[in-house]
């Protein structure tokens, strides 16, 4: 037999039984995917691009005629609109208030089961190091620590998790379901605040009187494309995900999705909610200041936005993250390796979750 | 609906899968999934790559079947399909490196012979352009030009790629001997 027979009779593995139950579900959720499909053979392609460039061509030539001959009589700066109106290549206005992007579905069921007994209250300080093409370190500034502690609002068991060294931003969370009650971040001329009800999200975003502005004060809402009773995150808050990630039942096959809610003012650049999806791909030690922790890894996907995180199998602590900048496609002159590193924890005694 | 594709995909199951109908997109997977799993996971190299990738498919497959021009074998304008998104998912990043090894070995039962494992290591340290080829060439059995078409290359720089990927493996298995 030669080897190109073996090439041929390498094993592969079968699918795992829960696939199907998996893509049904997904498609059940209302998860849609666009498969790129068969390109045209080249000389097809070639006629088709060649009658395009004719037809556009034609088209240019048959307007500036048209713009010419009406231009007779009246003189006007204004462009023929009876000639152009309507044309695909010229949008309405109407056309340029549409949102930009569309809400991003999610690729896994949304997290259902989760274990909030598991997280526990106390102080976790990442540090951040940035490296270009395997060759040159820095550091991304001075360590960030993530407080959560017990709380009520509103006479509900909340977590409140914020982030030093600004103590910038502060999300109040519902210590049984983990979904975001209330999120305040602060800035130097502006200050959000996002509150969360049962079915919808209110949005009010102040900005303060500046030079060459007047001082505005945005209002929004938006309702939830979920049921409004699983977790959710913030994606604004750096420290909304290191919470859930507490409570999540991981496993080797484990993979789930989460609405990430993002500003509404910002809706035409990123909608208002995204997909962030996640699963576990392997088992990782990892070794820093903070110890050695037995490790799950995840892949953390929100659209093209990929990372690694590494979550400690027994507490469920966020301990490493990495992004990489090149996706691949050799677009990327250099690529740049994001990491986070937990340095230090500090558990608080934590009440017990209701 | 072709004789072709007709005797490979169930019309009944393609009429159905196309409306969204849950049980002729599982009619459509008991047929193709396994085939189509093995294919992606020999491109991508992970199992769960792999996983993603026909998932992807199946849950993209009801909207891409209203585009489906029903020329040709159905299972073949599957694979193709199939390739396309591995190729995608290989080509966004190389995460995959990452994964501890114990996660990326298929399991198979009776286990694989050392010379066979040897052969599978040296495929999956191929680079990602090299062993795309040979996968789609020697493995599917594509011609030159279909893989250059699936890749967007030329069909000699498809030639030159299984050549380099050739000698590339016969140089790791004679390495570690």
């Amino acid at each position: 037999m030669s080897w190109k027979d073996e090439l041929r009779r390498l094993p592969a593995p079968e699918p795992p039984d829960e696939l199907l139950a998996r893509i049904l579900a997904s498609r059940a959720a209302g998860v849609r995917v666009v498969l790129p499909m068969a390109t045209r053979r080249v000389a097809s392609s070639r006629i088709v691009r060649f009658a395009a460039t004719a037809a556009i061509l034609a088209g240019v030539a048959w307007l500036g005629w048209q713009a010419v001959t009406t231009r007779s009589g009246v003189e006007s700066e204004l462009p023929p609109v009876w000639v152009i109106g309507g044309m695909p290549f010229i949008p309405s206005t109407a056309f340029g208030q549409e949102r930009v992007r569309p809400a991003m579905s999610p690729r896994y069921p949304l997290i259902a089961q989760i274990q909030p007994t598991r997280v526990r209250a106390g102080r976790w300080t990442y540090e951040g190091s940035t490296t270009g093409d395997g060759v040159f370190t820095t550091s991304q500034g001075p360590p960030r620590t993530i407080v959560i502690a017990a709380g009520n609002f509103e006479g509900q068991p909340i977590w409140v998790a914020s982030s030093s060294p600004e103590m910038a931003d502060t999300v109040l969370v519902d210590r049984v379901t983990l979904r975001p009650l209330r999120y305040v971040r602060p800035m130097r001329h502006a200050r959000l605040v996002q509150q969360f009800s049962h079915d919808s999200i209110d949005e009010l975003l102040y900005l303060g009187p500046r030079p060459n502005a007047r001082e505005r004060t945005l209002r929004g809402a938006a309702a939830f494309p979920d049921l409004g009773v699983g977790p959710m995150l913030v994606s604004w808050s750096p420290h909304s995900l290191e919470l859930l990630v507490q409570a999540l039942p991981l496993s080797r096959a484990w993979r789930g999705s989460v609405y990430s809610a993002n500003w509404m003012s910002m809706a035409t650049r990123v909608p208002t909610f995204t997909a962030l999806d996640l699963r576990v791909t392997g088992t990782g030690r990892v070794t820093g200041p903070a110890g050695t922790f037995d490790c799950w890894t995840l892949e953390e996907r929100e659209g093209d936005y990929k990372s690694v995180l590494w979550v400690s199998k027994d507490q469920g602590w966020l301990v490493m993250t990495r992004h990489t900048s090149s996706d691949g496609s050799g677009k990327w002159r250099t690529e740049w390796v994001n990491e986070t590193h937990l340095v230090a924890v500090d558990t608080l005694p934590t009440p017990l979750t209701p | 609906m072709s004789a072709a594709g007709a005797s490979e995909g169930s019309e009944a199951s393609i009429d159905g899968a196309r409306t969204g109908d849950p049980e002729a997109l599982a009619s459509l997977y008991h047929a193709h999934g396994a085939a189509l799993y093995r294919l992606a996971y020999r491109l991508t190299g992970t199992p769960q790559d792999a996983e993603d990738v026909v998932h992807d498919v199946f849950v993209g497959l009801p909207e891409a079947l209203k585009r489906y021009e029903e020329r040709g074998s159905f299972t073949g304008w599957l694979k193709r399909v199939t390739a396309r998104v591995a190729l995608m998912e290989v080509r966004r990043g190389k995460r995959r490196r990452e994964v501890a090894l114990e996660a990326t070995l298929p399991a198979v039962d009776p286990p694989p012979d050392p010379s066979s494992m040897a052969l599978r290591v040296a495929v999956d340290s191929l680079p990602d352009l090299l062993r795309s080829v040979l996968v789609l060439k020697e493995i599917e059995g594509y011609s030159h030009a279909e893989v250059g078409e699936l890749l967007g290359i030329s069909t000699g720089a498809s030639r030159v790629r299984l050549n380099r990927a050739m000698r590339l493996l016969r140089k790791t298995l004679e390495n570690g001997r």
